[in-house]
């Protein structure tokens, strides 16, 4: 899967999502104190973040985050989040559940003051809807793909998106997250991959 | 900063050009930083995106009075169904995004636009992927239930399906299986 790459992981975020995102980061770094937490691989960790709790930056490793449904019973992976980038909520506080694919590293940055420096600094706020613009592009990408898509082919654009990101093989990820990211059961997942492995779905025409 | 000091404050600054939309109709407008940023004026419309290279279309938003409809991108073709009839205005980027960028409080009114809009996807994401469609139609139905601009309005099978990802004959069909269960009281 290394060297098989659809248009999926380009459209995953904005070049200027991504600029924006460093520049918040050397912002954060370079601006105030926070505390690095490690994240074994495979591990979950609940964190708080919102306007009265926390922001959380990824030194390393790369983890995803998930949600549940109102009932709290099933769980889906909406994002993932790589060295380098956020975890910012304008709500006051939000759980947020993510999931370590290798060992990481958070840093955990009291919220209040980076939001009072922010309200005062327009160029900061353009980069927080930048921030924000990327993150709904994203998920309005995902959005699309359960709504108008095969299983079989959001699978196969799960899979690219994770030959793109450096360190992790997607063959060695198991069905059990690749199903958290498709809202399906692991053995829907494992039937899937065999049949991918045997044949690549065509172009959607939907 | 809420949206309608936004608008006020939109409309006071630039000129814009306004155009009416007949409800049911569907206008697809030029939206981005080297295009438009649109107003709604008045009434209820909602957008809605293509699959790849296909026909089918989802739908995302809802936009009510006051709302503003702003990209980041370059320029995006946006199909807007009119719900009710509408006014919307136009005002060219170039001319509003230096000023936004220039105050903090107008920047800060873009990144919590931003902000929404990425919460309010995740959700309708998170319904799509792991509610059944019964509570998802259910849940919609509710949700224009309480938007007072379309009461007495009935929503279509067609409207529900753009928000569903489904066809209008399935949403017709649990439609029925949800009003014959007493679920369903109708909008």
């Amino acid at each position: 899967m290394k060297d098989s790459t659809t248009s999926t992981a380009a459209r995953i975020a904005a070049p200027h999502g991504i600029a924006a995102e460093k520049e918040l980061a050397a912002w954060l770094e370079g601006n105030f104190a926070g505390n690095d937490f490690s994240l074994r691989k495979g591990r979950v960790c609940i964190v708080s973040c919102g306007v009265s709790t926390y922001t959380w930056l990824v030194k390393s490793g790369n983890l995803f985050g998930t949600m549940r449904d109102e009932r709290g019973d099933k769980e889906l992976a909406y994002s993932f989040f790589h060295a380098g980038q956020i975890l910012y909520s304008m709500q006051s506080d939000i759980s947020v559940e993510l999931h370590a694919l290798n060992d990481a590293v958070l840093v955990q940055y009291p919220t209040e003051p980076i939001h009072a420096a922010t309200r005062k600094d327009a160029h900061l706020c353009r980069l927080f809807a930048e921030h924000f613009h990327a993150r709904f592009q994203t998920t309005l990408n995902r959005y699309r793909q359960a709504a108008l898509i095969s299983s079989e082919e959001r699978l196969y654009q799960l899979e690219s998106e994770l030959s793109t990101i450096e360190k992790i093989d997607p063959d060695a990820v198991d069905d059990s997250t690749l199903g958290l990211f498709l809202g399906m059961h692991r053995v829907s997942v494992n039937k899937i991959r065999k049949k991918l492995r045997i044949a690549p779905p065509p172009p959607s025409q939907n | 900063m809420d949206k309608t000091e936004f608008a006020a404050w939109l409309r006071k600054t630039a000129q814009g050009e306004s155009f009416r939309i007949r409800k049911d109709q569907v206008y697809v407008l030029s939206c981005g930083t080297k295009t438009y940023t649109w107003l709604i004026d008045s009434g209820v419309l909602f957008t809605s995106m293509q699959a790849e290279g296909g026909d089918n279309e989802l739908a995302n938003s809802i936009w009510l009075a006051d709302d503003m409809v702003h990209s980041l991108d370059d320029d995006i073709m946006l199909p807007f169904h009119a719900l009710s009839d509408s006014v919307i205005t136009r005002f060219s980027s170039e001319e509003v995004n230096p000023l936004i960028e220039a105050d903090a409080d107008l920047a800060w009114h873009l990144a919590e636009y931003y902000h929404t809009q990425f919460t309010r996807t995740l959700s309708n994401y998170r319904h799509a992927a792991l509610d059944a469609s019964e509570v998802r139609l259910a849940h919609l139905e509710e949700m224009f239930a309480n938007i007072p601009e379309l009461k007495g309005e009935r929503i279509s099978d067609a409207t529900l399906a753009a928000f569903m990802g489904m066809h209008r004959v399935s949403v017709s069909r649990i439609r029925k299986k949800l009003s014959d269960s007493g679920k369903n009281q109708g909008i």
